[in-house]
């Protein structure tokens, strides 16, 4: 099938569907093509943090500034995608206060709003700190909910006229002279192929971004890093965090709906395929966050996953935080000599939408038209009628919930299912809370394929899906099982192993 | 730094099994209650101390505490409910209807005082359909007649004698309503050498509690505890025929209401029938039983199994020859104290009581036996039959 | 208190020994912390459901103790295994009865529409037993999330329907209040009419196993009247309402014996004298209660149970201390791919041939104490199939081991 279109953007993370709606609002016709579903890289696989730039501003001024009036523009635009927590830098004794003063200092200096709390203020705040705490500096740190934000994003596009392809891979980029003339893209569930007709092309692939240029012959210089985190099963503290010393692992905790998120690690990785999170990162992140937050010795863990960083490298290779987390503009016309292609990568998902900006305004240069960006000012689709944690409480008794821990409603799935465009149950799970809570989908994915099954959306055995799904949450769930989380296993295996006979 | 007056329990080891899901009565009957695994441990993770209820149907929880009883992974799931609903109708405001059924201690004795008034009152229909239609008390269900005089009053012209003193806490029930269990449990105590004494006492505070009004039950429970103490400090232990009551006393006071000296009360108070088993595992239970040939048939109550002392009163009364007895296999009555006498309720308490009455009928008894008022309530009003506490059973079967 | 057996456990193992023990007139106290795994997974009786599909269970059994010394079974024995299991059927009297098809195991559909081996099943399952090569109709509940019928159709290539249930619309319904809706002649009229006006030449119907908790039997000889075939259940998701009549009945059969059943409580402390145990504390806060006893049988489980306790790095029995063969550390307990058989599932207590726990040079540990059930090592209950086999053979002959003491 011939595909035509004036901007193919490759890549169906945020940065994608940020430059998709940007494009859409500026009435630049463009189609997103994504090998999975929305958000399968770094965009779904990050702690969710609305950062307010503390963390990078006193290494990195530049980005935290660029964090600071993201944030800005992310509350107003996309409010229902926000919980305003409010985020504490804490000092422990160990961390001593020099650099909490440089971390006041250079607030100061990029504008960044901090308060410095005693002691008592902080544990006022947050009871379960560590009481040997010195002191804590408040930021407005918040969290975010990255498939919200995302699909958000796509809705918007969509409804200003951009299209997208998901599940599809891009084969080939067929470079004739000074462009890339064609492009060949294969759907991977259908086995449909495409031949893609695109004036201009811009490559958003994240941590792939190397991998796709390879296709036209191309190189950049960038580093993948493995970022590991872990989600407890009940929300810890209210607010976001972080430890106030240099970036370091396990040194924020972040709250994201009724879970908190411990993270990360950062280990240089040379696949962006094949990774898990290992026993050592594990512990090393729950002695790490442990010291901030004593109670998560004890406290049950649900998943662990991992994200891959795409990292531009800029110079010498060292340690891999160093390396500037501010994203990287390619325009390959200037780089390489091929006119129509456009390589955007790092970054940060709380600076999505000035990534998507900035691409979008060298687009339209590169295209000789003059339009300005308008996504600071639009808000998102569904701000109108923000959602919280009591939406899901409310009503039971009265409805029937596919999902006990995450109380997902069956109309909330017919919902997302209405929207259509869905292959697979992964597209599904990113769309609500299901299989997001204590049990991760022990019970609700068999509910939800039955109810797939009722309504005649499942094809062939669904006993394969059902399969598939329990491999996919075990990676997430076997670093993490002990104590309460290998009774939940065995509850599990009796049901699939014994009573299913699966 | 925790202001919070109560414990908070940790849902994390919760592993969303089910098998709470088995038992509950209140799930059973109606869906409007999503049932223990959602609306204990599950809910827990969606809320959030400071911010209002949004959950209503938590009111539906009828306190039976069954769901606690078949967790193998110890969830206090009774008590996360029971803080919720704390938490809900602190914001919503109770009724004056809930005040009046959990206050009944301060007017019952005028009540008892004037029971012939009373009584006409308590029966008559234009009453209760002003109860009903001014204070959602549920017209269908038969209010208490009180009595006259008081067990109290009737203690205080009755000799007590024995060679070892024993302490009393007979509960507002027995004294107001009735007496007769009381005097049972007096006699039965005589007839084993015990010289019975009454330490002054308040209501133990448990319909408060399970309105969930802790600051209230609390109050009653530092009133009673120090005369509580003050017995047994005087080496005399107590017993109770109220095994709400007990609960209340020996396992509330202390977990949920932090009353001081409660942990050294529960140690030396006992349940009645539990109090004579240990005189029967020693040796000393006089058991000059005559023969006495009825078909009676016994129920256990929730708190009673709560108490996790087994069933004592069976086992003491399976020694009374000819009396047949058998267990009613099944699990709460449904009135679950105030609960059923509430008009938005009352349905739900009628249809758990059904399948308790199935049982019954099954088991065609002459008499039902249970040690908890609001079960011999309940099932005088599902059955029709004469309900009395084992008790009195036994003080029958005594020789003489 | 004082006893001549105290059982700890309240699964299907624990409540076989106190049945045998309290058979042979002694005095028994049971206490569990919950329920046990009857209502999560007991729907039927599996015995060893990993032999050939054709081979008689006797002879499955006695090739598979020849096979494996340190499987419970063989340290059972063939003989005490065949009694366990008699004792168990003995307990369920007409209508409501376990039986064999025929002399090995049989098939039975489950809630993924897969089949399953098993052993012994309630007659409320024998009409779609084996039952592949019939033609059924599957019928499910709109409102019961725990069953659907058209997912259970689909691979046994039957039919399936959902019923309105008019009186809840979009509301969720538990298995209980199926259950007891289907008590009442009302509903099965009303879903017999239904099922009647489905059917298009099936032979028998199946329903998730909900067909009532007291008399089951009634409702499903009634449901097949109203209909006109035969009708089976089906067992699904936890809770298990056949394992709950499993539980029921031993419940009020060892109460009416005389035996104190105590649900809901846990051990907090064993009180040790040398090579014996004296009895256990029960703590129920604040009051902490001594029972003792001259024998105990531990029947805790595993890990659900709370028999076993899987710390960050180190498994172990909270209750005496028993060593538990480990199975490595935490990172090799489980294989990479969860349809794997986890070496975490293998370990257990050790025991000699009379089910006393033993040391790793093979001393008895504690002379009165047994140990019953899953949480013995050398067995994979889930992966073989012998869940309730091994629960109910060992449980039988902890309790006679433990009277012949």
């Amino acid at each position: 099938m011939n595909l035509k279109t004036e901007v193919l953007i490759i890549g169906g993370g945020a940065t994608g569907a940020g430059i998709a709606r940007d494009l859409s609002l500026r009435r630049i016709p463009s189609l997103l093509i994504e090998k999975g579903d929305f958000l399968s890289g770094a965009s779904g696989r990050n702690h969710g943090l609305l950062h307010s730039g503390g963390r990078y501003v006193v290494s990195d001024p530049e980005a935290a500034r660029e964090c600071i009036a993201e944030n800005r523009i992310l509350r107003k635009i996309a409010p229902h995608c926000i919980e305003e927590t409010e985020g504490l830098f804490v000092s422990l004794p160990e961390d001593g206060l020099d650099f909490r003063d440089r971390f006041i200092q250079a607030c100061e200096e990029t504008t960044l709003p901090a308060r410095l709390l005693s002691r008592d203020e902080t544990l006022s705040l947050e009871p379960g700190l560590n009481p040997d705490l010195l002191s804590a500096v408040k930021v407005p740190d918040g969290a975010i909910d990255p498939f919200e934000l995302v699909l958000a994003n796509v809705k918007d596009a969509e409804a200003h006229g951009a299209r997208c392809l998901l599940h599809t891979e891009i084969t080939s980029l067929l470079v004739d002279g000074d462009r890339v003339k064609t492009v060949l893209a294969k759907d991977l569930l259908h086995g449909e192929e495409y031949l893609i007709e695109a004036a201009y092309i811009i490559n958003a692939t994240g941590a792939w971004a190397d991998q796709l240029l390879k296709l036209a012959g191309l190189r950049t210089a960038m580093a993948l890093s493995k970022g590991s985190m872990l989600i407890t099963n009940q929300r810890l503290t209210h607010r976001v965090v972080n430890r106030c010393r240099p970036p370091s692992d396990g040194d924020i905790i972040v709250p994201n709906h009724t879970v908190s998120i411990l993270g990360t690690t950062s280990i240089p990785l040379e696949d962006a395929e094949n990774f898990e999170v290992t026993h050592r990162e594990v512990s090393l992140l729950i002695r790490e966050t442990s010291k901030m937050l004593p109670a998560i010795e004890e406290t049950r863990f649900i998943r662990a996953y991992a994200g891959i960083r795409p990292l531009f490298q800029s110079g010498e290779k060292g340690d891999d935080r160093a390396i500037s987390r501010g994203f990287v503009l390619i325009d390959h016309e200037k780089r390489d000599g091929i006119r129509n292609l456009i390589t955007i990568t790092g970054g940060k998902l709380v600076t999505y939408r000035l990534m998507a900006e900035k691409t979008s305004d060298l687009l339209c240069r590169k295209m000789g038209i003059d339009v300005s960006c308008t996504t600071h000012l639009n808000t998102l689709p569904g701000a109108e009628k923000p959602s919280g944690l009591k939406d899901r409480l409310k009503p039971l008794g009265k409805v029937e919930a596919l999902c006990d821990c995450e109380l997902v409603r069956r109309e909330e799935v017919e919902e997302v299912l209405r929207e259509g465009k869905l292959k697979d149950l992964q597209d599904i799970l990113h769309r609500t809370r299901l299989a997001k809570g204590t049990c991760q989908g022990g019970f609700c994915v068999y509910r939800l394929l039955g109810m797939l099954n009722e309504l005649g959306l499942t094809e062939g055995n669904p006993n394969k899906i059902l399969k598939g799904f329990l491999e996919e949450r075990w990676k997430g769930i076997r670093p993490v099982l002990w104590e309460s989380a290998v009774k939940e296993e065995e509850l599990i295996e009796g049901i699939y192993k014994g009573i299913f006979n699966l | 730094m925790n202001k919070k007056p109560w414990p908070k329990s940790n849902p994390d080891v919760c592993i969303r099994c089910a098998a709470c899901m088995a038992v509950c009565p209140v799930s059973r009957v109606t869906p409007l209650f999503p049932g223990p695994k959602q609306a204990g441990p599950g809910a827990e993770r969606f809320r959030k101390t400071e911010d209002p209820s949004v959950d209503p149907w938590i009111d539906l929880c009828i306190g039976c505490h069954l769901c606690d009883l078949v967790c193998s992974s110890g969830v206090p799931i009774s008590e996360l409910n029971l803080i919720a609903r704390a938490k809900y109708l602190d914001e919503k405001g109770r009724p004056l209807r809930d005040w009046l059924l959990t206050h009944s201690y301060l007017f019952s004795g005028i009540a008892s005082f004037f029971s012939v008034i009373t009584n006409f009152l308590l029966k008559n229909r234009a009453f209760k359909w002003i109860a009903d239609a001014f204070l959602s008390i549920d017209r269908r269900r038969e209010l208490p007649p009180y009595q006259s005089p008081t067990f109290r009053q009737w203690f205080r012209g009755h000799h007590s004698t024995g060679e070892k003193k024993i302490a009393y806490f007979y509960g507002c029930y027995i004294n107001t309503n009735e007496m007769d269990v009381g005097k049972a449990t007096v006699q039965v105590l005589e007839a084993n050498n015990f010289e019975v004494i009454l330490p002054p006492q308040e209501c133990c505070g448990l319909p408060m509690l399970g309105n969930g009004n802790f600051k209230g039950a609390r109050k009653m429970g530092l009133k009673n505890v120090p005369f509580l103490l003050k017995t047994i400090r005087s080496g005399v232990e107590i017993i109770f025929s109220s095994t709400s009551c007990g609960y209340m006393i020996r396992h509330d006071y202390s977990r949920l209401l932090n009353i001081p000296g409660s942990e050294e009360v529960a140690e030396h108070l006992f349940d009645l029938f539990e109090f004579l088993r240990n005189l029967r595992e020693n040796g000393n239970l006089n058991t000059h039983f005559k023969e006495f040939p009825l078909k009676v048939a016994y129920f256990a109550p929730c708190h009673l199994r709560s108490l996790g002392i087994g069933l004592p009163a069976l086992d003491i009364l399976r020694l009374i020859p000819s009396l047949q007895i058998e267990n009613i296999e099944a699990d709460c009555c449904g009135l679950g104290g105030t609960f059923g006498f509430k008009k938005e309720k009352y349905d739900i308490s009628q249809e758990i009581g059904k399948d308790l009455k199935a049982a019954i009928n099954r088991l065609n008894p002459e008499i039902v036996l249970t040690d908890c008022e609001g079960c011999r309530m309940q099932i005088r009003h599902l059955t029709g039959l004469k309900v009395l506490h084992p008790i009195q059973i036994l003080r029958d079967a005594w020789m003489r | 208190m004082h006893y001549d057996l105290i059982i700890i456990g309240m699964g299907l193992s624990g409540l076989m020994a106190a049945k045998t023990a309290a058979e042979a007139g002694r005095k028994v106290l049971i206490v569990g912390k919950g329920m046990g795994c009857l209502t999560l997974f007991s729907n039927t009786i599996d015995v060893l459901g990993k032999i050939p599909e054709t081979t008689r269970l006797r002879d499955g059994l006695s090739q598979w103790i020849q096979d494996h010394p340190e499987h419970p079974y063989s340290k059972v024995g063939l003989t005490r295994i065949e009694e366990g299991l008699s004792s168990f059927t003995s307990l369920f009297y007409p209508p409501y009865i376990f039986q064999t098809i025929g002399d090995g195991n049989c098939f039975i559909p489950t809630g993924a529409g897969t089949m399953r081996p098993t052993y012994l099943i309630p007659d409320t399952m024998v009409a779609g037993a084996s039952g592949k090569e019939k033609k059924g109709l599957i019928v499910g509940f709109k409102g019961f999330r725990d069953f659907y019928a058209g997912y259970v159709a689909g691979p046994l290539n039957w039919r399936g329907i959902a019923l309105p249930l008019p009186e809840t619309p979009g509301q969720e319904i538990s298995a209980t209040a199926l259950s007891r809706w289907m008590e009442k002649e009302s509903f099965r009229k009303t879903i017999g009419q239904e099922i009647k006006k489905n059917l298009s030449g099936e032979t028998c119907v199946g329903v998730p196993a909900i067909l009532g908790i007291n008399d089951p039997i009634k409702v499903k000889m009634d449901l097949e009247e109203k209909i006109g075939v035969g009708v089976f259940e089906i067992p699904t998701l936890p809770p298990s309402i056949p394992g709950m009549r499993i539980f029921n009945r031993f419940k009020e059969w060892l109460i009416r014996r005389g035996v104190n059943f105590l649900s809901g409580y846990s051990i907090s402390k064993a009180s040790l004298k040398g090579k014996r145990c004296e009895g256990v504390y029960i703590h129920h806060p604040p009051v902490s209660s001594f029972y003792s006893a001259d024998r105990l049988i531990l029947a805790t489980g595993r890990f659900i149970g709370g028999g076993l306790v899987a710390g960050r790095e180190r498994i172990s029995d909270p209750i005496f201390n028993l060593p538990v063969r480990q199975p490595g550390s935490q990172e090799e307990w489980f294989g990479k791919s969860f349809f794997d058989e986890h070496p975490i599932h293998r370990m257990g207590i050790l025991t000699d041939s009379s089910l006393r726990p033993i040391d790793e040079t093979g001393e008895p540990i504690l002379e009165n104490v047994r140990v019953a059930g899953t949480i013995l090592s050398g067995h994979h209950c889930v992966n073989e199939k012998s869940r309730e086999g091994i629960e109910i053979a060992t449980g039988y002959w902890a309790a006679k081991k433990a009277m012949e003491q």
